[in-house]
């Protein structure tokens, strides 16, 4: 079976059964007391603990998703929008690209957590504070990533364009962009996922709701199944976002569907 | 056998495996012994232990480790990996509603109210014109009851009628002096910085609270707890290191100015003459006061009543915990 692909249904099989072992095997595992539940309730309570915090007068859960995700996607547009922009310019022209760099090696190792007492100083501890720290942890990264995939389009095309007369604009809208698009998309949904950790750290401290004030909050109550509820929230409202970013991977790439034949 | 379900079974023997080990780390017994901790001088009888070399009489190597809140304090005691601590009663209480048996509550040793209370900034003098207003302070400690109470006693709903904001322990100060939020409450040593900022004013203490009027105590008292497994382990070993600990406290208790000389700059960072001052006001309880103390007449019946509150008031924790069935005097030489 090495080498074969297997089919969308298949597949989906196959990880259902394993996911349904794995779940299993948790449960007997703190049914049994093998595990303390206190450290890791079982699959059931966690799910008793989804629905009551799902179900309950205020619903707590989805109000948190929705704040949390709000969070992420206006940070990360605002990267987006800062970021493209400037990484585009830095992958086309190496004198500006000399200039930025070395500002960009320092910002990008620092994790979102080591703005939060700066940001707090400059911004309070508002949604604006949120919003600039998912900024903060995704900027350096889109800028990266369009800078490296615009920088990966074949040289002889741009040359082609320009011997044909065409303007850096006119270069940009059709040599560049289409050509810097499937990679700068992969990039960006991988730092969509760490926007997603940096709105956990932003949540910490100075907020009153959010996934990352659920759980927080919910360890300073020694409350497991909670933090555990917030955890594979995250993941989960992660996924959906991946696959939603997959449906626009198509939409702006139909011509890599048709290459790829998935 | 197929490559498929080759994979998914050595997936879960693997899973098993990790569970496995990790349930059975080895924890050997030995004389070392750590200890966690916070800048709060609850710890003190801890640091003198160590200094007065207390602990090495007993036969201990003691390791003093920071771990600013009380929750993981009590969360690095369930796992083992530390041994001894000092902690905030709720952080307690609400570990026992939800099921941790892997600690022992062995002692209070102290009372100190009058260390933790709400600040309102320049402007702001009363009760009534704090509503609307940003309250800061960390969730889940004895200030998030201490402020409802003392809220609820001046007719302020703290679910309504301000908005109640989270903030880690050492981000209070610097939050509050920026003007991002309206009033604070935290504990010393975050307390007398609040307190010294131009126009703040103190608009309550711990003391002023219902909790302290019933019982004399603070909203959270310090508590002791001592990792389950490895008192059971050896429990001449344990009842040794409680010796040694109430020893340092007694010593602690007769000579505390000599133990602020010894602690200061080491493990607190603060003026030399307010932690004198601040350490005046603290009531040891010492070995022989435990028996007294750990009753229904002492500590428990202030127990209850912050239960009654988590759970009904509060609801944060699912029920209202036997916490008797965590208490151990066994190990505590009388």
């Amino acid at each position: 079976m090495e080498g074969k692909e297997l089919g969308l249904w298949r597949s989906s099989v196959i990880g259902a059964i394993g996911l349904l072992v794995f779940l299993s095997i948790w449960e007997v595992l703190v049914r049994t007391n093998v595990i303390d539940p206190f450290f890791l309730p079982a699959p059931t309570q966690v799910i008793d603990k989804a629905i009551q915090m799902t179900t309950a007068k205020d619903a707590v859960l989805l109000t948190d998703i929705k704040i949390s995700a709000t969070r992420v996607l206006t940070g990360f547009l605002l990267s987006v929008l800062v970021g493209v922009p400037a990484g585009l310019i830095m992958g086309m022209n190496s004198v500006v690209r000399a200039a930025i760099n070395p500002i960009i090696s320092i910002i990008r190792p620092l994790p979102a957590l080591s703005w939060i007492p700066l940001s707090m100083l400059w911004l309070g501890i508002d949604e604006q504070q949120k919003y600039a720290i998912v900024f903060m942890g995704s900027f350096a990264s889109i800028l990266v990533y369009t800078t490296d995939a615009t920088m990966r389009v074949d040289p002889t095309l741009r040359r082609a364009a320009m011997n044909l007369g065409a303007s850096p604009l006119q270069i940009l809208r059709y040599v560049i962009l289409p050509g810097a698009l499937p990679d700068l998309l992969t990039g960006l949904k991988v730092v969509l996922a760490i926007a997603w950790t940096c709105v956990i750290s932003a949540e910490m401290v100075g907020a009153n709701s959010g996934l990352g004030f659920r759980i927080w909050t919910a360890k300073e109550w020694s409350d497991t199944g909670q933090v555990l509820v917030g955890m594979i929230s995250i993941s989960v409202t992660v996924l959906v976002l991946d696959i939603l970013f997959r449906g626009l991977e198509r939409v702006l790439l139909p011509y890599q569907r048709k290459t790829s034949g998935t | 056998m197929k490559t498929w379900l080759f994979r998914i079974t050595s997936v879960c023997f693997f899973i098993i495996f990790l569970f496995f080990s990790i349930s059975c780390t080895d924890k050997s017994p030995s004389n070392q012994v750590i200890v966690v901790g916070s800048q709060w001088y609850g710890h003190i009888p801890v640091w003198i232990g160590i200094e007065k070399g207390i602990f090495k009489k007993y036969g201990f190597d003691v390791k003093w480790q920071f771990i600013g809140k009380s929750m993981d304090r009590l969360n690095a005691i369930s796992s083992g990996e530390a041994h001894f601590a000092s902690l905030g009663e709720i952080a307690m209480l609400s570990a026992m509603a939800h099921g941790n048996r892997r600690f022992y509550w062995v002692g209070n040793q102290d009372i100190a109210p009058g260390f933790e209370g709400l600040v309102a900034k320049e402007g702001i003098t009363s009760f009534e014109q704090l509503k609307g207003k940003k309250i800061g302070f960390p969730f889940g400690a004895s200030v998030d009851i201490t402020c409802r109470l003392l809220l609820k006693q001046h007719g302020l709903d703290p679910n309504k009628d301000v908005r109640l904001v989270n903030l880690e322990v050492g981000d209070v100060p610097s939050v509050f002096q920026t003007g991002r939020i309206d009033a604070a409450i935290i504990w010393e040593p975050g307390f007398s910085q609040l307190a010294s900022i131009d126009g703040a004013t103190v608009l309550g203490m711990d003391t002023d609270t219902e909790v302290y009027k019933k019982f004399g105590t603070m909203t959270g008292p310090d508590v002791l707890i001592i990792n389950k497994a490895w008192s059971d382990e050896d429990r001449l070993r344990t009842k040794r290191f409680m010796k040694a600990y109430f020893e340092s406290l007694k010593w602690v208790d007769y000579n505390p100015e000599e133990a602020v000389k010894l602690i200061q700059g080491k493990y607190i960072n603060q003026d030399l003459s307010l932690i004198q001052k601040n350490i005046e006001k603290f009531i040891w309880h010492d070995i022989e006061d435990q028996r007294r103390i750990m009753t229904d007449n002492g500590i428990f019946g202030q127990a209850d009543y912050i239960i009654r509150i988590l759970h009904e008031d509060m609801k944060v924790i699912p029920n209202k915990p036997d916490f008797r069935k965590w208490v151990n005097l066994d190990i505590l030489s009388f």
